[in-house]
């Protein structure tokens, strides 16, 4: 099951724009290879905020809005409009925020960054670790029901994988719930 | 209300480890079972690989986690707050219980464990006792549960190497193990570069090093499957069936023969007694539809917290307080594991951790039970090298100082995840007067009833232990030649698998809730199963222990028979 088209009005065009820009801070393109769009993680958080994480929609219209706030607050000027590294000095206030200060905002990022990587890590079936780039990242051979002694040595290279778990037997059947 | 039914000799609360084992010995030795199980059954076809149904949604824990997950607060001046972990909370219900999904690391207690208290006292002096502790000895031995270990190894085919056979000493195996009458059915899971480059490690230092013992298949057996290291063990059902749960062994067989009858998605909501205080029955909700089923006997083998609270929930004009707790003592005594975990980093190793069960491991027992000399502390724990390093979870054990998002992180990540090998303990807390379990005064579940609230917080003697064993895994990092150590915080894991009292055994009715066999002191036709009757935790995983206790009960039934119930 891989997320419907992600045009559905979950988030308006404005909070999505934010989520977009946060998410390429979380996980930026660079040297090691591609950032947060590029892998699909907003198709992964889209996707599941429709479905099983529905109940997070509010904190993430709440979180955006109260973050556009912060910004505009803090440097005059909206998130998006920020340059890479205004928009990082902008989460890292936010990471240090004293409890009182604004704990909605702290979780609200705590919670992106939660969704962010089992979107990077999780089964591209779910929209998100496009090509299987998050694994490639971390030299992770990708999920299989059988593995060998000799993939359990030391230093053992299998080839990176982007194979979803759906796509191998006996759950190629099946689909992600 | 249906009429009740009749005519049933046992009704079991619950199907996990210790409800499916007895329900299914029950029935197979001619009584007439009803199994109520609050889950489903379970099957292959729900346990892919997929880190974000398993771990991020706990697909198959989810609904016990949320509907049943008990409130925790550190001491009584304390409000209590759900502790709504999604990840973490390894139990669920279902027939088979929370064996379908947990690692099924499977260990028998420590002689001394038995005689923690008597032990310490004749080693160290009744002032090594921490203050506030309430430890005892068990009210059997052993020696006494020895048969039952072997028992419920040879059905399970538990795969593990001996240490001491009759006395033998077996170099491959636990030195420190108490003496079996038999090795194990199987050998131990695979051994892999990541075993073997801490078992050297441990070898170095002058420790014991031996493989995990699992309620796993090594090898075929009886036309079953054996693991097949897929890496995805805990948080997750096994594709090939090869843990040993209930559900896959026991059961079936019980079934075929009609004297087991497995009723799913069936809750019970009060255990009932007649005006002599005698348990009748239950009353259980199936489909919306509240249901009584009489019965001669009742075992409630719903595990800790449900076994608590379904005792504190049964009040009636004979047990105002709760079932079985005139004495007060329901809900005491209450224990937990606060895991501790390890880390190290080999630079430029591909370790391939990732692969294969948790269970598939190097243990060291060195520091479990009285095998060290600590006199700062009680208690010990083993020491476990495992495997199923899964990017999903690991990700967040980064060290500190590694940043929780950007550019470094991706960096640190593509540089060590696949060099990161872990250890984990276990370390024995001891019970204390003001650690226990009641009812949340003001959290409900979806039916409206209370549910449990956990009091307990670290204490001292906990706190040298957990540090001891933090130093020991160090150690055993640096032999293996890891270029950085660290370890989770010291902290409470406040909602625990590992969670034990709140019924504990004992000679004496008025510091205890059941006898060594799970008989309560004060309810005749009652019988309770499971880690709630531990009077202490011990430094290994509780369930192998669990479902000894519980063969050597069905045997206890089935010798005195009919004047058990009223």
């Amino acid at each position: 099951m891989v997320a419907e088209a992600v045009g559905a009005s979950v988030l308006t065009d404005d909070a999505r724009a934010v989520l977009e820009a946060m998410l390429e801070c979380v996980h930026p393109a660079d040297e090691l290879g591609p950032g947060a769009i590029e892998v699909g993680l907003l198709d992964y958080i889209m996707g599941q905020l429709r479905g099983p994480l529905q109940r997070f929609v509010p904190w993430y219209v709440e979180g955006l809005e109260e973050l556009e706030r912060h910004a505009a607050t803090t440097t005059g000027t909206s998130f998006v409009d920020l340059d890479r590294a205004g928009q990082e000095a902008v989460l890292r206030e936010i990471e240090s925020l004293a409890p009182g200060e604004g704990p909605a905002l702290r979780q609200f990022f705590d919670l992106v960054i939660e969704h962010a990587y089992e979107g990077l890590f999780g089964d591209p079936a779910y929209g998100g670790n496009a090509q299987g780039a998050g694994w490639q990242l971390v030299g992770y051979p990708g999920p299989r029901p059988v593995l060998s002694a000799e993939e359990q040595a030391l230093d053992h290279v299998r080839p990176a994988s982007a194979a979803s778990i759906y796509t191998i037997a006996p759950f190629a059947e099946s689909g992600p719930t | 209300m249906r009429d009740a039914e009749h005519g049933v000799d046992v009704v079991v609360i619950g199907l996990g480890a210790t409800g499916g084992l007895a329900a299914s010995q029950l029935a197979l030795a001619g009584l007439n079972v009803v199994g109520l199980e609050a889950g489903n059954w379970h099957h292959a076809g729900e346990f892919a690989m997929d880190d974000i149904a398993q771990l991020g949604r706990n697909s198959l824990g989810a609904a016990k986690v949320n509907g049943e997950v008990p409130t925790f607060r550190a001491d009584s001046h304390q409000v209590a707050e759900r502790a709504l972990l999604n990840v973490g909370n390894l139990m669920m219900n279902g027939v088979g219980g929370s064996k379908t999904h947990s690692t099924n690391i499977s260990w028998r207690m420590s002689p001394w464990n038995f005689r923690a208290r008597s032990e310490t006292i004749a080693r160290y002096g009744a002032q090594a006792i921490p203050e506030g502790s309430t430890l005892v000895d068990w009210p059997l031995s052993y020696d006494d549960l020895e048969p039952y270990y072997a028992r419920v190894e040879r059905l399970y085919g538990v795969s593990g190497a001996a240490g001491n056979v009759g006395g033998i000493r077996m170099r491959e195996g636990n030195p420190f193990e108490g003496r079996r009458s038999e090795p194990y059915p199987s050998p131990p899971l695979r051994r892999s570069g990541w075993t073997e480059l801490m078992k050297a490690a441990a070898s170095s230092l002058g420790w014991s090093p031996f493989p995990t013992p699992a309620s796993i298949r090594s090898v075929e057996r009886d036309g079953k499957k054996a693991c097949q290291y897929c890496g995805f063990c805990t948080w997750n059902g096994c594709w090939v069936d090869a843990k040993a749960v209930p559900s896959s062994i026991g059961i079936p067989e019980a079934i075929e023969t009609r004297r087991l009858d497995v009723r799913t998605g069936a809750r019970v909501t009060s255990i009932d007694v007649d005006g002599d205080g005698v348990a009748r029955g239950v009353t259980y909700v199936q489909d919306g539809q509240a249901r009584r089923i009489t019965a001669r006997i009742v075992i409630l083998s719903a595990f800790t917290y449900e076994n608590v609270r379904l005792l504190l929930l049964s009040t009636s004009e004979q047990f105002p307080h709760g079932l079985s707790n005139r004495s007060g003592q329901v809900g005491k005594h209450f224990m937990t594991h606060t895991f501790v975990l390890g880390f190290g980093l080999f630079p430029g190793r591909r370790l391939n951790a990732w692969s294969g069960s948790n269970a598939q491991g190097t243990a060291v027992a060195d520091f479990d039970a009285a095998n060290a000399e600590h006199p700062d502390f009680i208690g010990g724990g083993v020491i476990m090298a495992g495997h199923e390093i899964r990017p999903l979870l690991h990700h967040r054990f980064a060290p500190p100082g590694v940043p929780r998002w950007g550019s470094a992180r991706k960096r640190w990540l593509a540089e060590n995840l696949q060099s990161l090998g872990w250890t984990y303990t276990l370390p024995d807390e001891l019970p204390y007067e003001d650690h226990y379990l009641d009812l949340d005064p003001h959290v409900t579940d979806d039916h409206g009833l209370p549910v449990i609230r956990v009091t307990q917080k670290l204490r001292p003697n906990e706190i040298r232990q957990y540090e001891y064993l933090a130093e020991r895994m160090r150690e055993w990092f640096e032999a293996a030649g890891a270029a950085e150590f660290w370890h989770t915080p010291i902290a409470n894991s406040p909602i625990n698998t590992h969670a034990y009292g709140g019924t504990r055994m004992g000679e004496d009715p008025a510091t205890s809730v059941v006898d060594s066999y799970g008989f309560s002191h004060e309810v005749p036709g009652l019988v309770v199963l499971g880690a709630s009757t531990f009077p202490t935790s011990g430094g290994v995983n509780p369930t192998e222990t669990a479902e000894a206790l519980t063969w050597r009960t069905v045997d206890r039934i089935l010798e005195i028979g009919s004047p058990l119930w009223g």
